[in-house]
């Protein structure tokens, strides 16, 4: 009898542990699908558009760079439905049966003409590497300054103009990079890692460019090579995933500048049955914006993006928007701003390097005069009152 | 005014109307299903508006370019003639379902109900708060905003996007899902508002597909009803592609209705029973081409069944008028891919530039999707249980629960047994086809999902040992 109830007992923990489970999973892949600690308010509307920066911040993104695009003829994607639902443009899908052209083209030339033809002046990539892009010279036309400008570049999308100024840019010398084994236990457990790790650069116009990443590895066998650009500070990860074929492989990606901060690091990793080897990492700068001594020296950040400069001046109107300048480690940046309405400091407070809370410190009435201001690393800067803009002129290393 | 009167006759036609006509059709029809009455009205009910819209294509197809107004009186009056043909007694018109096999009796389906309750509301939370974002449902979308403008489904499929705003669809699907989503969309000209109610259908058939594994569990005796639909919306997949508005969960309803249905009509084996046996299995490769597969499990196991009931000969002739049920669906749509693409299944093959690159796309699927040599392949059936973000722990409880039939000794029902063979059939293919190279099944986890809904109603079998439903009643 006693056996019998301790069975029974048994039994019904055993089924409450089960339906626990169930229904712990369910929460969990509804806490992960509704992130709900993202930054944007959740909005209760039947309008698509309204609501797609919280569904897909990426998405949002992107699709909100795309629409701002005066120019487009038509965009050259890898992913229709997002498109023909989200942007405004015309576009062209990589396999729509008129890039055969460019499947089977055998020359760059041939494939810008194809690509003029087809009225493509835009490509939107995504991380994956899909071959119509990696094995045609579709690849060679976004690597190559002379023949694309890398305008936007996040974790899942890059976009590109396809230019039609060929004229040769100044070429400057490649940095390596310093290769070295990983020291993450779980990852060495299960990848081959690696850590390609950005050196200190003397020139400072280095640090304004847009780069191209040359890797070369050594693979046993075919697999996938996901490269994740990242920083200490965390400010935002950048996935590429690459295809490794047995022997030698060249990889080339081009980067933009906002996400090369001077504790910049590559993470590489592998399947471990693939043994690859990394022989060597470039950086190589494709294009300089020109400094001026009384412009902007370090590059203004709007909520993650650096800021697109107008006659060299960064300008702002929108409230609550993040901005910052560039990181420099340890050091504070002074800008030199001018504006109306009021203008708060918010120090990030963190714990672990994970940005708990942001602090509102004080609040300063722009009055449309010059102003000199501080900020320390982990502090940004926020318009908070109606009608208020800001216009940031200088932004240079505290004396 | 008129606006919102044209769109309720358009709801009461697609989901009302269409469901009494096939109850009623299946009443009169049908002998094997005596009885069933909670079953011919979920089957009904599932049924009913993937025919309307199935109706709608066809209509499109032979009498392009007419108003949306014209659609929805063409359907309406189609689905009212049918009906009185088949129920001319509107005193009879609405079934009474029973409900007293889904009370509440046990703790655990208390606090299952408790739980599902809160994983729908989330569903409807999520269509209200989140955007349409997986890229294939918003392709099915913008064919669907594609049909109507158009009011023609002569430019399917489309290998360029010259005519299309640039989209391209080479597949060889019919039309069954862009279609569905079409009568959903179909007399709303507001863009967004049309998106929702494409939301509110995936909705409708989420609570659907937990009716009826619900009324399944009831029909296996279990003690706990509910777990099942449980298990189900909480594999996480499952939920992720329900909020997204994928098309896998009717493919699974599809699936799991097909097999329930074959083991129905094995009571009496006849014409008629097989004929619907055809239109559900056809259904299923209306909405996608993997419903071929429907067609092979759902008719061939029963035709076997029917072997030692009526003879080979006789079983035979059964199978043949299933696909006799199956073919009026499809041959309009099939042959229109055909003509398109030369084949009537086929995925990557009918784009040029896959073909034109195919070494490299080739080593692309290597890398990516780790398919390649037969050990990596036999290798991807293991995401089932190892992936957890994906599958859960439903296929572990699956394993779990066919131990305990086998520690316990429990003695399954003919229906359990049915729908082990069903799930071995489908893997068993699948796990075939690998073998012999044939990547379909392996290329993505999604393609595995289809005998899900019967693997939660085995699964839901570890909670009724130790228990009876009755006994707790009492």
């Amino acid at each position: 009898m006693q056996k019998t109830t301790n069975n029974s007992i048994l039994i019904s923990l055993f089924k409450g542990l089960i339906l626990l489970l169930i229904i712990s999973q369910a929460v969990a892949a509804a806490l992960k699908e509704i992130h709900p600690f993202a930054p944007q308010p959740l909005k209760i509307t039947l309008n698509e558009n309204t609501k797609l920066a919280r569904s897909s911040l990426s998405l949002g993104n992107v699709t909100a760079f795309l629409n701002n695009l005066p120019d487009v003829n038509n965009l050259l994607v890898l992913r229709q439905g997002e498109s023909l639902k989200y942007t405004k443009h015309k576009i062209i899908h990589a396999y729509d049966k008129r890039m055969s052209r460019i499947a089977s083209s055998t020359s760059l030339l041939e494939t810008i003409k194809t690509l003029n033809e087809l009225g493509i002046n835009y490509i939107v990539n995504t991380y994956y590497q899909d071959p119509i892009i990696l094995n045609t010279f579709i690849k060679e036309i976004m690597n190559n300054p002379r023949f694309s400008t890398l305008l936007y570049f996040d974790e899942y999308y890059s976009v590109y103009k396809i230019s039609n100024n060929h004229k040769l840019e100044k070429i400057y010398p490649p940095l390596n990079l310093k290769i070295s084994r990983s020291n993450d236990l779980l990852s060495e457990t299960f990848y081959d890692a690696f850590k390609l790790y950005k050196i200190k650069n003397s020139n400072e116009n280095y640090n304004y460019s847009e780069y191209l990443l040359e890797i070369e590895v050594d693979s046993s066998a075919i697999t996938t090579i996901n490269i994740t650009a990242t920083s200490d500070h965390e400010r935002g990860k950048y996935n590429i995933t690459a295809v490794l074929l047995p022997g030698k492989n060249i990889i080339k990606e081009r980067f933009i500048t906002s996400i090369l901060t001077k504790d910049l690091l590559f993470f590489l990793k592998a399947k471990k049955k693939a043994n690859i080897k990394i022989k060597k990492a470039l950086l190589t700068p494709v294009r300089a914006y020109q400094i001026k001594s009384n412009n902007i020296q370090i590059p203004i950040i709007i909520e993650g993006k650096v800021c697109r400069l107008d006659n060299n001046i960064c300008k702002l109107d929108e409230l609550n928007k993040k901005v910052y300048p560039e990181h420099q480690k340890n050091e504070d940046v002074t800008l030199t701003i001018k504006g109306a309405g009021t203008i708060c400091y918010y120090t990030k407070m963190r714990l672990l390097g994970i940005n708990l809370i942001n602090r509102k410190n004080r609040c300063v009435s722009l009055d449309n005069k010059p102003l000199t201001i501080n900020l320390t690393e982990d502090q940004y800067l926020a318009l908070t009152s109606r009608d208020a803009y800001l216009e940031i002129y200088e932004a240079k290393i505290a004396q | 005014m008129i606006a919102v009167i044209i769109l309720t006759l358009k709801y009461i036609t697609t989901y009302l109307l269409s469901s009494l006509i096939v109850f009623h059709a299946i009443k009169k029809y049908i002998s094997s299903f005596y009885n069933e009455n909670n079953f011919i009205i979920i089957l009904s009910v599932i049924v009913g508006p993937l025919l309307a819209s199935w109706l709608f294509i066809q209509s499109i197809r032979f009498f392009p370019y007419y108003s949306d107004l014209t659609y929805i009186s063409l359907l309406t009056i189609t689905a009212l003639t049918l009906l009185l043909i088949l129920c001319p007694n509107l005193k009879k018109l609405f079934p009474r379902p029973s409900f007293a096999s889904f009370q509440l009796s046990t703790r655990y389906d208390k606090v299952a109900v408790c739980a599902i309750v809160i994983i729908v509301s989330f569903v409807f939370f999520y269509f209200m708060a989140f955007s349409f974002i997986e890229n294939d449902p918003l392709d099915y979308l913008f064919l669907a905003k594609l049909i109507l403008e158009k009011k023609t489904v002569d430019f399917y499929p489309a290998m360029d996007g010259i005519n299309t705003h640039g989209m391209i669809s080479p597949f060889t699907h019919p039309l069954g899902f862009p279609g569905f989503f079409a009568i959903n969309m179909l007399g709303i000209d507001d863009y967004n508002a049309a998106v929702f109610a494409v939301k509110l259908a995936c909705g409708y058939y989420l609570i659907i597909s937990l009716i009826f594994f619900t009324h399944i569990s009831s029909e296996f005796h279990y003690s706990n009803i509910y777990i099942a639909s449980l298990i189900y919306i909480s594999t996480p997949f499952i939920l992720l592609l329900t909020i997204r508005c994928h098309i896998d969960p009717y493919r699974i309803l599809l699936f799991t209705l097909s097999i329930f249905t074959a083991y129905k009509i094995l009571k009496k084996p006849t014409k008629a029973e097989f004929i619907l046996l055809g239109v559900i299995t056809g259904l299923s490769w209306f909405i996608h081409s993997s419903g071929v597969l429907n067609v092979f499990i759902a008719v061939g196991l029963a035709c076997l069944y029917a072997v030692f009931k009526k003879g080979f000969l006789a079983s035979i002739k059964l199978g043949l008028w299933a696909s006799l049920g199956c073919l009026v669906l499809l041959t309009a749509d099939l042959l229109h891919i055909y003509k398109a693409t030369g084949r009537i299944i086929g995925d990557t093959e009918n784009i040029e530039v896959i073909t034109l690159l195919l070494e490299h796309y080739k080593n692309f699927w290597h890398a990516f999707r780790e398919i390649g040599n037969l050990p990596d392949n036999l290798m991807k059936f293991s995401v089932l249980f190892l992936e957890i973000q994906l599958f859960g722990i439903t296929y572990t409880i699956f394993i779990i629960a066919i131990a305990f039939v086998k520690v316990r000794s429990l003695k399954l029902n003919d229906m359990q047994i049915f729908v082990l063979l069903a799930i071995s059939a489908f893997y068993g293919i699948a796990i075939l086809l690998t073998l012999i190279n044939v990547q379909v099944f392996i290329f993505n986890p999604r393609y595995l999902l289809q005998p899900i809904g019967l693997i939660c109603l085995f699964a839901a079998t570890i909670f009724n040992c130790g228990e009876s439903r009755n006994a707790e009643n009492n």
